[in-house]
C-alpha cells in the first residue's frame, strides 16, 4: 500500500470537497459522528495498484440538494433517477479524483460501473483498512466510507 | 456556422449538464444528439453525422476508450474529433486515450470554463462562432 490510511483519508476530503463544490455547489462541514439518518448509497470499486470501494452514504435531503444544484431544477422535479443518477455520479468522481492522487506510478486503475442502493447500509466504525468520513451540509448529510487493500 | 454535438454519457444527469454548459458557452450548435454509452454512439453515428463528440470513458456495455478504438478503425468516423470527460485522471490513462485518437480531455469535476475552452480548441472556432482560434472572451459566463 503506497499511503498510510490516515493519508488517504486527508486525499479523500479534498477530493470531496471538490466534487461537491464544483458539480453540486455544496459545501460541507465535518461532523464528528455518524448519527445521521442515510436514506441511500452509491458504491464503486477500483482495482489497480491498491483495490477497494468507495461508498457515498446520503440523506434524502442531501440527495435532493445534489440534484438541484446539479440539475438546476426545483425540488417538485426530483425523481429517484435523479436521485441515483447524482448519486452514482458523485461516488465516481470522488472515487476517480482520490485514485488520481495516490503516488502508485502512474499505473492505472479500473474502476466499475457504480451501484445505487436503497436504503443504505450502516455504518460502521473504521478499522484497519477502511476508514469513514461524516460531513453536514444545511441540506442534509453524507458519510463516504473508503476501503482499500493491497493488490 | 452551426455543430452538430454528441454527448456519450450513461449518465442521464451528466449528459443535462454538459449540455447546458455547450449551449450556453456561446458555442453555436445545431444538433446535441446524446447517448448512453460507445454502442449506442455509433448507432447514432450511423443515421446522423456530427462535428465533435464528447465522451465519459467509464459506461458499461462499451465504454469511452473502446468507442474511440471503434471510431479510429472507420475511415469516416476516425475524423469526427473526440473530447474525452471523464473521472479517470491518471496521466496513462489520459495517453491512452490520446494514443487512440481523442483529441482533448476534461477531469471530472469541471468548471464550465474548461468544457468550453477545450471544446473551442478543438474545433477550432473562437467565441462567435467563426473558425480561427484568436479567442477574445474574458472567461465569464452569461448563464
Amino acid at each position: 500500500m503506497m499511503e498510510s490510511m490516515e493519508t488517504m483519508r486527508k486525499m479523500m476530503e479534498i477530493s470531496i470537497f471538490e466534487v461537491f463544490e464544483k458539480m453540486f455547489f455544496i459545501f460541507l462541514e465535518h461532523a464528528g459522528d455518524a448519527d445521521n439518518h442515510f436514506d441511500s448509497e452509491a458504491v464503486i470499486t477500483f482495482r489497480g495498484a491498491v483495490s477497494g470501494e468507495v461508498r457515498l452514504l446520503v440523506s434524502d435531503g442531501m440527495a435532493g440538494a445534489m440534484v438541484m444544484n446539479m440539475l438546476g431544477i426545483d425540488d417538485t422535479g426530483i425523481t429517484e433517477k435523479h436521485i441515483e443518477d447524482c448519486a452514482k455520479e458523485a461516488v465516481n468522481m470522488i472515487c476517480g479524483n482520490f485514485l488520481g492522487k495516490l503516488h502508485t506510478d502512474d499505473q492505472a486503475f479500473d474502476l466499475s460501473i457504480p451501484l445505487y442502493r436503497r436504503p443504505a447500509s450502516s455504518v460502521a466504525a473504521d478499522g484497519d483498512s477502511t476508514v469513514y468520513i461524516h460531513y453536514l451540509s444545511g441540506d442534509g448529510a453524507m458519510s463516504t466510507a473508503l476501503q482499500v487493500s493491497a493488490a | 456556422m452551426s455543430f452538430n454535438v454528441l454527448i456519450v454519457d450513461d449518465s442521464n444527469s451528466m449528459r443535462s449538464v454538459i449540455k447546458k454548459i455547450v449551449s450556453l458557452s456561446g458555442f453555436k450548435m445545431d444538433q446535441c444528439l446524446e447517448a448512453g454509452n460507445g454502442k449506442e454512439a455509433l448507432d447514432v453515428l450511423e443515421k446522423s453525422w456530427v462535428d465533435v463528440i464528447i465522451s465519459d470513458i467509464n459506461m458499461p456495455e462499451m465504454n469511452g476508450l473502446e468507442l474511440l478504438a471503434a471510431l479510429k478503425r472507420d475511415d469516416l468516423l476516425r475524423e469526427i474529433p473526440v473530447i474525452v470527460v471523464s473521472t479517470e485522471s491518471r496521466e496513462d490513462r489520459m495517453q491512452e486515450a490520446y494514443g487512440l485518437g481523442a483529441k482533448g480531455f476534461i477531469k471530472k469535476p469541471f468548471l464550465p470554463e474548461e468544457i468550453r475552452k477545450v471544446l473551442h480548441g478543438v474545433i477550432g472556432v473562437n467565441d462567435d462562432g467563426e473558425y480561427g482560434n484568436d479567442e477574445k472572451d474574458d472567461g465569464d459566463f452569461d448563464f
